[in-house]
This record gives C-alpha cells, sequence and structure tokens, in this order.
C-alpha cells in the first residue's frame, strides 16, 4: 500500500514540485540570456547593473512585476480578462508533464523515471494541449476591449491555426519513424534504430523548426506581439502579474517545442551517436545533462533568431506556411511513407 | 525624359536557383553574419564607471582663469544668451596692475556652449574646459562665481 502511494502520489507531487520551481527561476534566466545574447548580436553589453554581469536581473525583473499595480481595464470583461493568462499558463505547463527529460534516476529504492507522465499518446496530448494556447490569446485579446489586443489576437489565431498543421505533418513524419506516440518510446525507437532521426528526416526537422518559431509567436513570427505596430498584441492592456503569467506562459511553451524538437530529431537524452561503441565513455555524462543541452541549443537558436531576421509581413506569413510549409511536409510524408514500404 | 518600363524587376537581385532557395542559404549568411557580430568587442561605454576621455577642442564647463582676466567685459558683450556678468575696476590686486574682475558669474543654465566668449577673450582668461558633468539639484546651482569658475566645480563622481 504504501509503495503504491509512493509511486503513484510521492514521486509525480516531488516531480512537479522540482519541475515547477526550477521551471520559474529558468524562464526569467531565459529572458535574461534572450536579453543577453540580443545585445551581444548588436555589439552591447546587455543588463549589467544587477549583480555581476546583471545575473540577479531576473529576480529584480520578477519582484518588480510582484508588487506592481494590478490593472483592470474599466471595459474589459472582467472573467475572461483574468482566466486567459491562467489558461496560456496551464495549457504550457500541462505540456511540461509529458516531456522525458532523462532516463530516469533510482533513489531509496525506489526507480524515478525521467518523465512525470509516461502517457502512451504523449506528442498527441502536448500538441492538443499547447493548442488550448490559441483560446488564451484569443480570449486575452478579445476580452481586453482594445483595438490592439483583438488585432493582436486575430492574427494569431490564425497564424497559430495554420502553422499548427505544417507542425503537426512534420511530427508525423517523426512518428512514422518511431512507430509510436510515446515520448519516451520516441526515444527508445531512436536508440533502436542507433541514429537520431535528424539524419533520416532533415526536411521535416526544417519545416518543424521554423513551424515551432511561429507556433510560439516568436520573432520573426511575432505577428500576435509586433510591439513596432500593434504596441503589445494581444496583452497590451496587461500589467504587472498577469502580463508576467503570459510571459511565462510564452517561455514554457518555448521550452517545450524545443524539448519536443530534442526528443522527436535529435534523440532526446540519448549521448551523441549511441551506436557507436568508441564514444561509449561519453555515457558518464548523465542523461538528464544531453537533453539539457540539446534544449539549451535550442533556446538559443530560438534567440539568434529572433536577432537575425526581421518580421515577416501578414500576408508573407500564410504565404510561407499554406505555399511552402504544408505542401512540402506533405510530400515528405509521402516520400517518407512510399521509402518505408519499400524497405520494408 | 524617359518612361522606365513597367515590365522591368524592381529588384536587381541575382536569381537564385532553386537549391538555394529550399536550403535558405541567404538566410544562414544572415545568422552567420549575427553570430560573428556575438563574439564582436562591444562598444557600450558603461558610464558612470568608465567614461570616454572627450576630445580636447569639446566645449565643456567654462572656467576663467581670474589671476589673468583684465576686465574688458568683451566676453559679456558677445554672449548671445547673456549668461556671463562681471563687474571690473582699476587697481591693484595679486601683485598686478591695470584693471580686474572684481565679480564674475556665469550661468550654466542659460550657455549655449557656443565658444564665443573663449574666441574673443583678448587674453585667454575664460576658456572651455572638458568637464561635461553639469548637473545640479538646485537651479541656482548652475550659476557659477569667480572661485567655482577660477577652481572648477565640485563633481561628485558615481563610485560602486
Amino acid at each position: 500500500m504504501t509503495d503504491f502511494l509512493i509511486i503513484n502520489v510521492v514521486i509525480p507531487l516531488v516531480q512537479i514540485g522540482v519541475l515547477l520551481g526550477i521551471l520559474g527561476l529558468a524562464t526569467g534566466y531565459i529572458v535574461l540570456a534572450e536579453r543577453k545574447v540580443l545585445a551581444f548580436i548588436q555589439s552591447r553589453l546587455g543588463p549589467m547593473r544587477v549583480g555581476p554581469h546583471g545575473l540577479l536581473q531576473p529576480i529584480a525583473d520578477s519582484l518588480k512585476l510582484i508588487l506592481k499595480e494590478d490593472l483592470i481595464p474599466g471595459s474589459a470583461d472582467k472573467l475572461l480578462y483574468i482566466a486567459s493568462p491562467i489558461v496560456v499558463v496551464a495549457a504550457a505547463f500541462t505540456t511540461l508533464a509529458l516531456i522525458p527529460f532523462g532516463e530516469g534516476i533510482t533513489l531509496f529504492g525506489y526507480h524515478i523515471p525521467g518523465v512525470i507522465a509516461d502517457v502512451n499518446v504523449g506528442i498527441l496530448l502536448i500538441l492538443g494541449i499547447s493548442g488550448l494556447t490559441t483560446y488564451g490569446i484569443i480570449l486575452g485579446g478579445w476580452s481586453s476591449n482594445s483595438k490592439y489586443p483583438l488585432l493582436g489576437a486575430m492574427r494569431a489565431a490564425a497564424q497559430m491555426v495554420s502553422y499548427e498543421i505544417a507542425l503537426t505533418f512534420a511530427v508525423l513524419a517523426g512518428l512514422m519513424m518511431a512507430g509510436t506516440l510515446s515520448m519516451v518510446g520516441i526515444v527508445e525507437a531512436q536508440l533502436d534504430m542507433g541514429v537520431w532521426f535528424i539524419f533520416v528526416q532533415p526536411v521535416a526537422w526544417g519545416i518543424f523548426t521554423i513551424a515551432m518559431v511561429a507556433e510560439t509567436n516568436r520573432a520573426p513570427f511575432d505577428m500576435a506581439e509586433a510591439e513596432s505596430e500593434l504596441v503589445g498584441g494581444f496583452f497590451t492592456e496587461y500589467s504587472g502579474m498577469r502580463w508576467a503569467l503570459f510571459f511565462l506562459g510564452e517561455y514554457t511553451a518555448m521550452l517545450v517545442m524545443a524539448a519536443i524538437n530534442v526528443t522527436l530529431f535529435w534523440g532526446g537524452w540519448l549521448r551523441p551517436f549511441p551506436n557507436v561503441e568508441a564514444l561509449a565513455f561519453l555515457d558518464a555524462v548523465p542523461s538528464g545533462i544531453w537533453f539539457l543541452l540539446k534544449v539549451t541549443t535550442f533556446l538559443y537558436l530560438y534567440i539568434w533568431i529572433r536577432g537575425t531576421f526581421p518580421r515577416y509581413r501578414y500576408d508573407q506569413l500564410m504565404a510561407l506556411n499554406w505555399k511552402s510549409l504544408i505542401p512540402l511536409s506533405i510530400l515528405n510524408l509521402l516520400v517518407t511513407g512510399v521509402v518505408m514500404l519499400l524497405l520494408a | 525624359m524617359s518612361t522606365t518600363d513597367s515590365s522591368a524587376p524592381i529588384s536587381s537581385a541575382p536569381k537564385k536557383t532553386f537549391l538555394e532557395r529550399f536550403l535558405l542559404v541567404e538566410l544562414l549568411k544572415g545568422m552567420w553574419l549575427t553570430l560573428k557580430y556575438t563574439f564582436r568587442p562591444k562598444v557600450t561605454v558603461q558610464y558612470p564607471l568608465e567614461r570616454e576621455s572627450v576630445h580636447p577642442n569639446y566645449r565643456g564647463i567654462l572656467r576663467v582663469d581670474e589671476s589673468t582676466c583684465i576686465g574688458c567685459y568683451l566676453c559679456e558683450k558677445i554672449c548671445p544668451d547673456k549668461c556671463i556678468h562681471l563687474e571690473a575696476e582699476r587697481g591693484y590686486t595679486k601683485g598686478k596692475g591695470g584693471k580686474y574682475a572684481t565679480y564674475f558669474y556665469i550661468d550654466h543654465a542659460r550657455c549655449l556652449f557656443c565658444g564665443l566668449c573663449e574666441e574673443v577673450c583678448p587674453v585667454d582668461s575664460i576658456y572651455h574646459s572638458n568637464e561635461y558633468e553639469a548637473a545640479v539639484y538646485n537651479r541656482a546651482d548652475a550659476v557659477h562665481d569667480l572661485r567655482i569658475l577660477d577652481s572648477g566645480h565640485d563633481i561628485i563622481h558615481y563610485e560602486r
């Protein structure tokens, strides 16, 4: 009985607690890293004043956000206005439970898996839940009862729904290789195959990477926020902690998308070239570290892309998706299927 | 007068091959550029802690060398902002004969740093220093009297 309780209640609760604790801090530091890297790209230094090289900036920022006045516009729909940041954050956090962070460890005689919930339809569930973010954004933009948020929300909705198609087709190509929907199963399939899926599905990876940037509303696809034209996009009217919740949701979504990318195409927690015996000494590095390293690389890529490309025009954005990415992903799916059929 | 051919392409960029477009070659070039800049030396000067030296010709806070001033009023007359005020009298002071300024003040809140006073001064007594930190808490503090003009105003430097 106690064993059942520990395995099914205590361990997941501890995992959730640790994950949320780390996440809160990590989000702050991703923001700091973003400001730093963008500054470096522009030959600036970025935040330098709070702590050595601005390392305590996230703490100062969050303190400021917590202490800020909570403002609700008079003409806003109060209930939806309050609910929408919660929807965004809840959707982002829920998907996090399905990401396998490592092989898992054995502690005090209990095996602690590297994932909170190893659902057999993991990736489907992630895509489904992260699709809910769109609701949070539309509700936030609409309930603010103001023009810029509404415009931002409309753009975001159209963009996210469109790019979800390309994203899902790209994921599907990887899933055909893995033969399973479970996130853990996908990594194990790559271990069995002895090669990361990036080497067999480079096109799908390219489509996924472009679509994931668009899906998380990041530059150069940040039509929903578009500071220079829409003030602040769908969260123009938000301030203080509610605004921070939107940000938390956005950065968690970035993290989750990077994690899916790593899991699906870059071998999740596997070391480089898992089939080459000569590199077995790399196993000394814990699997979680490999995973973190890969995810960090993708987070850097996000920031790097933001620092490099100007924002797409709205019609270009749609044209890129409907005229290039979706046909390409379908074609890729077709080729994958035919090749698999011939090889089988 | 010639009319432009409306059918001619607006962009003169070379046509890209399909492979170049498919592999996003131009985008990767852009990312390579930003990556190079990431590791270049930074141009930021962290002002209160480190400061750039200004050019010797920089027109900063006005200073007056009391010992050489001959009280000719030229600077007061030429000042377009009327920010220089002085009184001079004939006599002997500090072992020097002729006219000397008894009373001299410059309102830096009104000064436009044009340098005319510096140019017109026959004895190079009034000059622009290289000091640029002239912020004060009180408007009256921007008015420098002869003692401050001669010895320089106090600058409270920021320290960590």
